[in-house]
């Protein structure tokens, strides 16, 4: 698929079926995976804070609550086995030839029992907190979970609106769309006459896509650098000089032809900046969630060597 | 001007390879139908370029390039010849003619045309590198990814644990513990160093990985955590809590309870919890207490104690310590014995626990304390006659705040008592008094009182000899049958005083006072009879009176820690001690347990003052055991390393009795 350069991989969920079969579209992607095998993994992770937070606050260890109780220890064992399995979905969905559960129960799981592991991890803790490894693994943690709540949110929401901006074209498709728009502008530019060329090669040259992800966020991917001071688009200043000279017959046809053109250019453009702006904000959470898994997984090496290092 | 254009071939040019020679000022380039030469390329303007040989100062032939920017400027460059341009998609040869065209003349330039793209291959182009823009949005995943986790494990992880083990040699001896943490601590650093040296104490080291803060009592040797995490992966050991707190008394004496698992493996830890605050180093935890006062019979047999299992609902009775008189055949048979009473057991006469709040009768408890004191009578809200009339006395008049927030002064009776209760002898000369607290030293007193007076003569008596009652004058001395039959009627005399004061009129008032056996002899000292002396300069006189020491105590509740009174300032002390109702100096005024229940409950029991055993009791209580001797085989050890000897007796046996 050649979109796999250009565009962001599609929502894990997706990623399992197989190639040429969009995801069904009125169910939903999101819907799809976080009810996946009927809701069996919010049962699982719903049992499993009921039962953490039973035994937490059944359990009076005589020096307090605190992570070195059997019961820390036992929650924090809980909390290490989630966080390397929930890592492990980063592995799994890239094996499609692995037999072990499908990505879509995967990626239930996943979203389900890290929402669980903050609980969990939060009760390992006892609300202790400081400036330590300790305290760094349980934010790094959190960051790790806010940032996928993101990430489900996000794939429920902009998928749909992608589909729709994207009118049953692929964004390659658009760029090559918007290319030959450039390319037919200039021609019938170049017919009217050298000033009108020129000052459409100035428009085209001076439109930039961003590849910042702060510009995408913004909805600013395409930008038009403006030469003199930006009063209004480029399109209209462009209209609005091509408007003002006197045209007569072939030439005045042409101008209206142009004009008409910009516009669908500009119009292509808009499109292209929203589904940018789509993309940066349904894959921006991948920035954080991903590092800051890794990140995690380093403070808890960390914290869990010290604890036994100095036991 | 004349420039040979020479096209490059190439299949997808429209016009034939053929070579145009141009004549002119400039050579006017673009893809303007009316250029010089003109190039299929729209995305150039319709004049790019404008070309023309120039001559420069040193008269070198060189080529003047405008070039014609899309937003309108026009730009100015001079390029040598043999090099190129690029103008789209096309790129430009300045050939010198003489290379290029060696035969003939007058041809200032050769343009030879390359098309380094075709349209096809350029808009291919221009979609890839956007494509490849678009692509790298944002940072890479991997990269940051990859250096966050390697950040991490290295300044959390791997150079924490250099800067403690990377000498190899992690348990250090006492002497580098001390300074390394004297160097931690901040000594080596001066606040005025400079900004190197204060960095070197913000480095990675392995306080990020204090679990909490430090009790405020280790904080200043925080930064080493090596002073008590001598081993890695070993749990903190009692040597380490031992080398500073060495006199740490045990809690027990008993060897035979020593050597239960009991002692034997419980550990500092247990109890004392670090990197928990203020408030961890304190044990509070009343599990700890309960794990073997609940039922200590299981475990203790020998040791009689009560099963405590909590203090609002299974804790005994007190046990006030009180005091038996013991009789003379007592003191007789038992030679140990040296007072004339002796205290008892605590186990013995408890107050009733289960009379929970009302303060018990005075009666209930009664300990030989051989003082008439009816505490009745001078707190009475009537108040007492007193040499200055009628006085209300408080429990503050006589009990004076020691200032440790426990106890009280003791009381003395010249500061207390003598106001009222003076300790004159002579009805006529009531400015005359006995010393307090020496049976000896009053008879002295009394009998040199009388002598003085029988000799001085001028005594008003009945029974007085004449030559007692006869004035003297001055410098008259008394014949020396005279002065012996004055000197009878003082003893007489004397003798019916003492008597009186000792067993009527003063001590008694208070005191038990007994009349001693026989006219003892002048006692002697062993060792001086040995050598032939006889104390014949000592005071002789032996009272024939004697008063019984009292039985007074500070502390009744032996068990606990001395009470706190200051702290429970803010109530009456009669709300607790019944004296008001006391007539008697032998009642024990301890209130009962319910009293406390009033106020004090376990931990987590409503409406009460949330109390743990260890706000009254003590644990490291052993008089002659030290918590350090308690493991046999540490004892046992005096090898020239003791931590090495004591380490591996600790080391044997890590798991405890306690729940952790």
């Amino acid at each position: 698929m050649s979109t796999s350069t250009v565009s962001p991989s599609p929502p894990s969920g997706v990623a399992a079926a197989p190639a040429g079969t969009p995801p069904s579209l009125s169910r939903g992607v999101h819907d799809g995976f976080l009810g996946h095998a009927d809701f069996r993994w919010l049962k699982l992770a719903l049992l499993l804070c009921a039962a953490s937070t039973l035994a937490y606050w059944r359990h009076a260890p005589v020096a307090g609550a605190n992570g070195g109780t059997w019961l820390g220890y036992t929650l924090g064992g809980i909390g290490t086995a989630l966080i390397l399995a929930l890592s492990a979905l980063g592995i799994r969905r890239r094996r499609y030839s692995s037999r072990l559960g499908t990505v879509r129960g995967w990626t239930s799981a996943h979203v389900w029992l890290g929402l669980a592991l903050v609980l969990v991890g939060t009760l390992h803790s006892a609300f202790e907190f400081g400036w330590n490894i300790h305290t760094l693994a349980w934010l790094l943690m959190l960051l790790v979970v806010l940032s996928g709540l993101y990430g489900v949110v996000a794939y429920s929401r902009y998928p749909a609106l992608i589909t729709a901006n994207r009118a049953g074209k692929s964004r390659d498709q658009w760029l090559i769309d918007l290319d030959e728009a450039d390319e037919r502008v200039l021609s019938l530019a170049s017919a009217v006459d050298r000033e009108t060329h020129l000052l459409v090669l100035r428009a085209i040259e001076a439109t930039a896509i961003s590849n910042r992800m702060r510009d995408h966020l913004r909805g600013r991917a395409v930008q038009v650098r403006a030469a003199n001071g930006g009063a209004g688009t480029m399109l209209e200043r462009i209209t609005a000089q091509l408007a003002t000279g006197r045209r007569t017959g072939d030439d005045a046809r042409r101008v209206a032809e142009l004009i008409d053109l910009l516009a669908r250019r500009h119009s292509l453009l808009t499109r292209l900046g929203r589904d940018l702006a789509f993309h940066a904000r349904m894959r921006v959470w991948l920035m954080l969630h991903v590092p800051m898994t890794l990140a995690l997984l380093a403070a808890l090496t960390g914290h869990i060597v010290s604890v036994f290092l100095y036991w | 001007m004349k420039v040979l254009i020479r096209h490059q071939v190439t299949p997808t040019l429209r016009k034939p390879p053929a070579e145009t020679l141009f004549e002119g000022e400039r050579l006017r380039i673009g893809h303007g139908a009316d250029q010089d030469l003109v190039l299929a390329d729209l995305r150039i303007p319709a004049t790019a370029l404008s070309l023309r040989t120039v001559t420069d100062g040193r008269g070198a032939r060189q080529v003047e390039i405008l070039r014609v920017r899309a937003d309108g400027t026009v730009e100015t460059r001079v390029h040598a010849f043999d090099s190129t341009v690029d103008c789209g998609r096309h790129r430009l040869h300045l050939l010198r003619p003489a290379k290029a065209v060696p035969a003939e003349a007058g041809i200032d330039l050769v343009v030879e045309v390359q098309e380094l793209r075709t349209a096809r291959d350029d808009r291919a182009r221009r979609l890839d590198a956007l494509r490849e823009r678009l692509g790298r949005i944002g940072h890479s995943r991997r990269v940051v990814s990859i250096g966050l986790f390697a950040a991490i494990v290295l300044i959390s992880l791997l150079l924490p644990a250099w800067l403690r083990f990377g000498d190899g040699q992690p348990p250090r001896s006492p002497e580098q513990l001390e300074a390394a943490a004297r160097q931690l601590s901040g000594a080596a650093v001066p606040p005025e160093a400079g900004l190197a040296a204060r960095l070197v104490r913000w480095r990675p080291d392995d306080r990020q990985w204090q679990p909490g803060p430090s009790s405020p009592s280790h904080a200043w040797f925080e930064r080493d955590c090596g002073q008590c995490h001598e081993q890695p992966f070993v749990q903190v050991e009692d040597r380490s809590c031992l080398r500073c707190h060495e006199t740490t008394a045990h809690h027990v004496e008993a060897r035979e309870q020593l050597d239960q698992a009991e002692f034997r493996e419980a550990h500092c830890t247990d109890c004392h919890h670090e990197h928990r605050g203020a408030a961890g180093m304190a044990a509070r935890q009343d599990q700890r207490c309960t794990d073997c006062h609940a039922e200590p019979g299981t475990r203790f047999g020998t040791a009689k104690m009560t099963p405590v299992a909590n203090f609002s609902f299974s804790h005994p009775g007190f046990t006030p310590q009180i005091a038996r008189r013991v009789s003379a055949e007592q003191q007789a048979a038992d030679p140990a014995i040296k007072a004339a009473f002796r205290w008892i057991d605590p186990e013995a006469l408890p107050i009733d626990p289960k009379a929970p709040a009302a303060l018990p009768s005075p009666k209930v408890l009664q300990s030989d304390s051989h003082l008439k004191y009816p505490h009745d009578l001078h707190v009475a809200q009537a108040g007492i006659k007193g040499p200055n009339g009628t006085q209300v006395l408080t429990c503050e008049n006589c009990h004076e705040a020691d200032g440790s927030g426990i106890g009280f002064r003791p009381i003395r009776m010249e500061t207390h008592c003598a106001e009222c209760h003076r300790l004159d002898f002579e009805p006529n000369d009531p400015s005359r008094v006995v010393p307090h607290g020496n049976e000896a030293a009053v008879v002295d007193t009394i009998r040199d009182y009388y002598a003085r007076v029988a000799l001085g003569g001028g005594v008003m008596a009945a029974d007085a000899p004449t030559a007692v009652q006869l004035r003297r004058r001055p410098g008259e001395a008394l014949a020396s049958n005279d002065a012996m039959a004055a000197l009878a009627w003082a003893d007489r005399r004397s003798r019916l005083v003492i008597d009186e004061t000792f067993d009527k009129r003063t001590c008694r008032y208070c005191h038990t006072v007994e009349r001693t056996p026989d006219m003892p002899t002048p006692p002697r000292s062993p060792d001086l009879a040995t050598r032939g002396a006889v104390l014949t300069l000592a005071p002789m006189t032996i009272s024939p009176w004697r008063i019984r020491p009292l039985a007074l105590t500070t502390q009744r509740l032996t068990q606990a820690s001395p009470f706190p009174h200051g702290r429970h300032a803010t109530d009456d002390c009669t709300s607790c001690h019944a004296a008001p109702q006391s007539s008697s100096g032998d009642d024990v005024l301890t209130p009962p347990i319910g009293r406390c229940r009033e106020c004090h409950g376990d931990r987590g029991s409503p409406a009460r003052v949330q109390t743990v055993c260890t706000d009254c009791h003590g644990f490291h209580t052993a008089k002659n055991a030290l918590m350090k001797d308690r493991a046999p085989a540490a004892a046992a050890s005096s090898g020239p390393d003791p931590h090495a000897a004591a380490g591996v007796a600790g080391g044997a046996g890590r798991a405890s009795v306690f729940h952790r």
